[in-house]
């Protein structure tokens, strides 16, 4: 009874709520509508909102987003529940530890990321100064193209070209103690930097650094062998201390250096490969001038041999037995004969490196045998050297494949062509040989577009002398000359031997091969006579 | 005897399937999204007025909506943030409803679920998105970057990934702090920490998580309520985390099918709603153990409450799929089901909790 009151009671307490709810909503309705309309003019006023995640790393937002990505698989690894064997048995130990390593290294990679990021915006500020010094530099404003460039140091202080850019300002203003600086910079930054080098040179000869500045300007014009401002500052160089110091040596070297050099000149486009820098020459200048050694009558310098990588011979190194008269042997080991002077023996002789190089060579360009045999028999040599009449009591034994000159095998390419030429032009019989070997038509095929005058003038001097001394044929090598590519250019560059090379042969291979006469001047049209 | 009343105030029928209801905040309205037979996407706002319901604006897109929420606009606008079958999120502009605001092609696949916060609102902090997908992967979105999320979180690339069904943000009680919650098929439930941007927490409920929800999105995070497939409510308790327990937790069984949702009273934290596949309603509350922590090798550990079933209440035959408290009326509540029909619910007594 009491609980059927009780319900009712309820129920008809339940209607009110309702009723109440009701009666409520709708008021509350019309509270909302005005309170919705004001919704949008009442609240506009912006709070300060932080900003947008992540916003600040957004170069490289991957990378951040990629964390929790990363980080979430992990957890997945973690959850191996107990009971679940095969998945621990799959589980990969050393894996796992690789990839807690990882995660730990995955913060400093992105702050690696970071740094290079900056350091690549500071590079890029430096080069838009570098770019406004080198406008100044144009319309001669020395100044302002000297605060450029330091600006662009200040930035980024290990590019040389900076430094490099400033010292030639320095240079134009005469500063050149300043510009001798930078320039160490510079090179300190980038060792074969040539513009470096020679504008060092520059100061330094200005600063009277004779010496010094020899040596810049040669390294840069064994770096640069083209180089025609590099060269005639070395030759000015040269002169100058010439004419200052009158050291006999110097006396002695200096003249065949310039003339090489003046043949240089005469010939731009002589290839690097032909004309080793005449170091030797060189470096004895600079022993015998700067040395402070004692003067032992018996003992032999040797100077480093300073060759940039990419000259460097890539020939295994050649043993040769150097046997002294005092019945001392010492085997030494000797760098391929065109990297001289790596090394003589220490006591006993009274060889240059040079000299000693001579001998390598005037051993190679004989013919094996004379000379040779008959020091073997005497077990005394004496070895002819060439312009110095110093008297080696050395016998020396070179391994038999440098001595006994072995023929190249035929190129298949311009390389090869090259490098065996490189061993072999000296030996005019050796360059007959191996011409004899290539089938003339084949020429264009083995030079491509990459014949240069140099070698064309060494090719048609052998072919006019051994060639035709041997009464060999010759046509097809003419012929074949002439279908390489580039080749009328080749042609503005013959010299006077050249021609008279050609004519020997124009002849020869008319009375030898019975090439017609019509053959024979279209042939000189090709070589533009 | 003092049990609060669940009523249906208003049904009403339509024509297509529902799958989501929001409160448009600072109004009498709300809106109610689905898919159209022809599977293309409708969306609909209603303005309740002397008992009834009455429509006020239709938004129609190609591809079907499957869920919304306005928690990360600000009042000034009110942009409704909706997640597509196609992958997509769009915010919708109400008073300009003829093309969204914004679109982002969000997801591979399906958005299955979506949470907003920071809006002027609803918490502090950046307005931010979250939304969940069948691809496996939880985007967080600043309606200000247009292009590109501000974070993802998705399993790596040869990991299997797994249905994402529930996304909820929270612990959003100062600029910097928030947390990301997110809920997948196979039970697993991850937190996610946006301030350091890494895993802080996760663990696994054995069922699919159909839904997750801090009981507030902008306090120091408090409660977490989850929902899952058979029948179960799970509470975790998130003041103190053990080093190794990790936070405690409760589960109720309720419903005797799954549960698809769980929304908390925005005027009492501890009261909260769970709507079932069977188209009941349970009204939970919280009740908090007399010490909220005790010490387990020598680290503090929380201690989790118990729930008390306030009212139950069967509404549909079909599942409730979308439930949404009044922000400004305590007691008003509006719920979708597959029945095709929408409630506008009253929840009478609840001032008295």
């Amino acid at each position: 009874m009491n609980s059927s009151i009780e319900l009712q009671r309820q129920i008809k307490e339940n209607a009110e709520d309702l009723r109440r709810f009701v009666s409520d909503l709708s008021s509350w309705e019309e509270e909302m509508k005005r309170k919705d309309s004001g919704a949008y003019a009442g609240s506009s006023k912006d709070n300060v909102v932080p900003p947008i995640r992540n916003a600040t790393k957004k170069c490289d937002n991957s990378n951040s987003v990629g964390v929790p990505t990363s980080e979430e698989p992990h957890g997945v690894k973690k959850r191996i529940s107990s009971n679940d064997y095969a998945a621990w048995e799959k589980f990969d130990v050393e894996k796992a530890c690789d990839e807690v390593e990882n995660s730990v290294t995955t913060p400093k990679a992105e702050s690696e990321e970071e740094r290079v990021i900056k350091e690549k915006r500071l590079r890029d500020e430096a080069n838009v100064e570098k770019e406004k010094g080198n406008q100044f530099v144009k319309k001669g404003q020395w100044d302002r193209a000297i605060e450029c460039y330091s600006r662009a140091i200040k930035c980024y202080s290990r590019d040389a070209i900076f430094y490099c850019n400033r010292a030639l300002c320095f240079l134009k203003k005469k500063d050149y103690r300043a510009a001798e600086t930078d320039c160490t910079s510079a090179l300190s930054l980038d060792s074969t930097y040539v513009k470096a080098l020679h504008r060092r040179g520059l100061a330094r000869k200005e600063l009277n650094q004779l010496r010094d500045a020899a040596e810049d300007l040669y390294r840069a014009s064994e770096l640069e062998p083209n180089n025609m401002a590099v060269r005639s500052d070395f030759n000015t160089v040269l002169a100058a201390r010439i004419s200052e110091t009158g050291d006999e040596t110097m006396r002695q070297e200096v003249p065949i250096d310039i003339a090489i050099n003046v043949e240089r000149k005469l010939d731009p486009i002589l290839p690097a490969t032909k004309h080793r820098p005449p170091s030797s020459t060189f470096k004895e200048t600079k022993s015998t001038a700067e040395t402070a050694w004692p003067k032992v009558e018996d003992t032999v310098l040797i100077e480093p041999v300073k060759i940039p990588p990419h000259k460097q011979s890539k020939k295994p190194l050649l043993r040769i037995k150097i046997q002294e008269d005092c019945e001392i042997t010492a085997v030494k080991t000797v760098r391929e004969h065109n990297l001289p002077a790596q090394s003589a023996s220490g006591t006993g002789t009274n060889v240059r490196p040079e000299t000693l190089k001579n001998n390598l060579e005037a051993k190679r360009e004989e013919d094996a045998s004379s000379s040779f045999d008959n020091a073997k028999k005497s077990n005394k040599p004496k070895i002819a050297i060439s312009k110095s009449e110093l008297n080696s009591s050395m016998k020396i034994e070179a391994s038999p494949l440098q001595e006994t000159e072995v023929i190249p095998p035929v190129p298949k390419n311009s390389v090869q062509f090259l490098a065996a030429w490189r061993q072999i032009y000296k030996n005019s019989k050796i360059c007959c040989q191996y011409l004899k070997q290539i089938n003339g038509e084949n020429l264009p095929k083995i030079f491509q577009d990459s014949l240069d005058g140099n070698i064309l003038s060494q090719i048609l001097n052998i072919l006019a002398t051994e060639f035709v001394d041997a009464n060999e044929p010759v046509l097809s090598y003419i012929q074949g000359l002439t279908k390489v590519r580039r080749f009328r250019t080749l042609t503005l560059f013959l010299s006077q031997s050249d021609k008279e090379s050609l004519e020997i042969l124009f002849r020869h291979t008319q009375k030898l091969e019975n090439t017609s006469s019509d053959l024979i001047v279209s042939i000189r049209k090709d070589y533009e006579f | 005897m003092d049990k609060p009343q669940i009523i249906a105030h208003i049904e009403k029928s339509v024509n297509y399937s529902l799958f989501d209801c929001r409160w448009m905040p600072c109004s009498a309205k709300f809106v109610v999204m689905g898919s159209l037979p022809n599977s293309s996407g409708v969306i609909q706002l209603y303005e309740i007025s002397g008992g009834d319901a009455k429509l006020i604006k239709e938004i129609k897109s190609d591809k079907a909506f499957k869920c919304g929420t306005f928690g990360g606009s600000k009042l000034s606008n009110r942009l409704l943030a909706t997640g597509d079958f196609d992958g997509r999120l769009h915010l919708w502009d109400l008073e300009r409803p003829d093309s969204s605001a914004y679109s982002y092609n969000a997801h591979k696949e399906i958005v299955n679920c979506i949470d907003g916060v920071g809006g002027m609102s609803t918490g502090c902090g950046a307005p931010e998105i979250v939304t969940g997908s069948r691809d496996g992967a939880v985007k967080v979105w600043d309606p200000r970057q247009k292009d590109r999320p501000v974070a993802i979180m998705e399993p790596e690339e040869g990991e299997n990934k797994r249905d994402c069904w529930a996304v909820g943000f929270g612990n959003s009680y100062n600029s910097e702090e928030r947390v990301v919650c997110a809920g997948y098929d196979n039970g697993d439930i991850k937190m996610f920490d946006l301030k350091t941007m890494s895993l802080r927490w996760e663990t696994n409920v054995k069922n699919g998580v159909c839904c997750l929800e801090y009981d507030r999105k902008d306090i120091k995070m408090n409660k977490l309520v989850a929902t899952t497939l058979e029948s179960k409510v799970c509470v975790f308790d998130l003041r103190t985390q053990h080093p190794k327990a990790g936070f405690p937790h409760l589960s109720e069984k309720a419903h005797k099918s799954t549960v698809w949702l769980s929304r908390h009273l925005p005027q009492n934290r501890e009261i909260f709603m769970t709507c079932g596949g069977s188209g009941t309603l349970c009204l939970w509350k919280y009740n908090y153990p007399e010490k909220r922590t005790t010490m387990l090798d020598g680290e503090e550990m929380g201690v989790v409450g118990n729930l008390s079933l306030l009212q139950n209440a069967t509404l549909s035959t079909q599942p409730i799929c979308g439930f949404d408290w009044s922000p400004d009326k305590q007691g008003l509540a509006v719920c979708t089901s597959f029945d095709q029909a929408f409630r506008v619910l009253i929840v009478t007594k609840l001032n008295l909790f």
